[in-house]
């Protein structure tokens, strides 16, 4: 995964600082500088989506609502890129969104669910994958809580460090480690008990 | 394993199946972006319109108010007439000096 960090002088910020300072034509170039930043947005997302996606597949347990969720995150961010603080890196900033996203998707799904009915139970597909070790780590994954099995998607999968995780998820560094571990471990048992059948 | 190996393993195996995007998902997600970009025209309308209408009624309530804080200044008075009384009570006299702007002195007779 590319990550660029953006400045104010590169790029299309570079384009909007201009535009304002000029005030020729305001409104329509101010248009055109906003179709840039939307334009921008695109660009970044492309490298990016995949992962994102697969990310979100992940978290929600390979539930077909990831694809809603999914759309949420990008049009949250789309909607709001304008906003983004350049000095952020990208990634980080739109997985931040992916986790709210998410939790505000759980949350959801507790409102209308107070108690959870029996048939909802486990309902969630299996990991759709044929090679079975991959298909081992998904199901130790599957075992965490929501909150760790981000934690270990965003560090495992999508490559994030401990301080971006820390920032994506508002948890301290020494929690994100202790969960990694945590997560780390209850992999091993599961190739360790697979190892031993 | 050792904890580094483990990470790489784990890491490499999450890498080994990656779904792609539905087309469907790409072309809701267009869909809701053309809506989106034209949902902020059709509200700038209600929302110039609701701007408008503020603006009006405030207008009007400084108008009405207007009054309340800048009182008009009326004009200065003229002194028309000065009016001085003497009372001497032991004598049962009252003497009232009246100053006109207008009081001309009677013509000596002659």
């Amino acid at each position: 995964m590319k990550d660029v960090l953006l400045t104010l002088t590169a790029g299309n910020a570079r384009t909007l600082s201009g535009h304002a300072i000029m005030g020729n034509g305001w409104n329509g170039e101010m248009a055109q500088t906003m179709a840039d930043e939307k334009e921008l947005f695109w660009e970044l997302l492309a490298d990016r989506q995949k992962k994102l996606f697969n990310f979100l597949h992940r978290a929600l347990n390979f539930s077909e609502d990831s694809q809603d969720v999914y759309q949420e995150v990008v049009i949250r961010a789309w909607k709001y890129f304008p906003s983004f603080d350049r000095r952020q890196k990208f990634s980080t900033w739109i997985f931040t969104i992916a986790h709210n996203e998410i939790k505000k998707y759980f949350n959801q799904r507790k409102k209308e669910h107070k108690v959870i009915p029996l048939e909802l139970l486990g309902t969630d597909p299996p990991a759709p994958v044929g090679d079975p070790v991959v298909a081992l780590i998904f199901g130790a994954a599957r075992q965490l809580p929501l909150r760790q099995r981000e934690v270990f998607f965003l560090f495992y999968y999508n490559k994030f460090s401990i301080a971006e995780i820390a920032a994506i998820s508002g948890l301290r560094q020494g929690n994100v480690k202790f969960i990694l571990s945590s997560g780390r471990e209850t992999v091993r048992r599961a190739l360790e008990a697979n190892h031993e059948k | 394993m050792k904890n580094d190996e483990l990470d790489r393993f784990i890491s490499q195996n999450l890498e080994k199946y990656e779904l792609e995007i539905p087309d469907i998902v790409q072309e809701q997600v267009r869909r809701r972006v053309a809506a989106a970009l034209e949902r902020p025209l059709r509200a700038a309308w209600k929302r110039s319109a609701l701007w408008g209408a503020l603006l009006a009624a405030a207008i009007l309530v400084f108008v009405i108010a207007l009054p309340q804080f800048f009182p008009p200044v009326p004009a200065a008075r003229k002194i028309s007439q000065i009016r001085t009384e003497f009372s001497i009570p032991e004598k049962n006299i009252k003497i009232i000096w009246v100053q006109r702007a207008d009081f001309q002195m009677p013509e000596p007779n002659g």
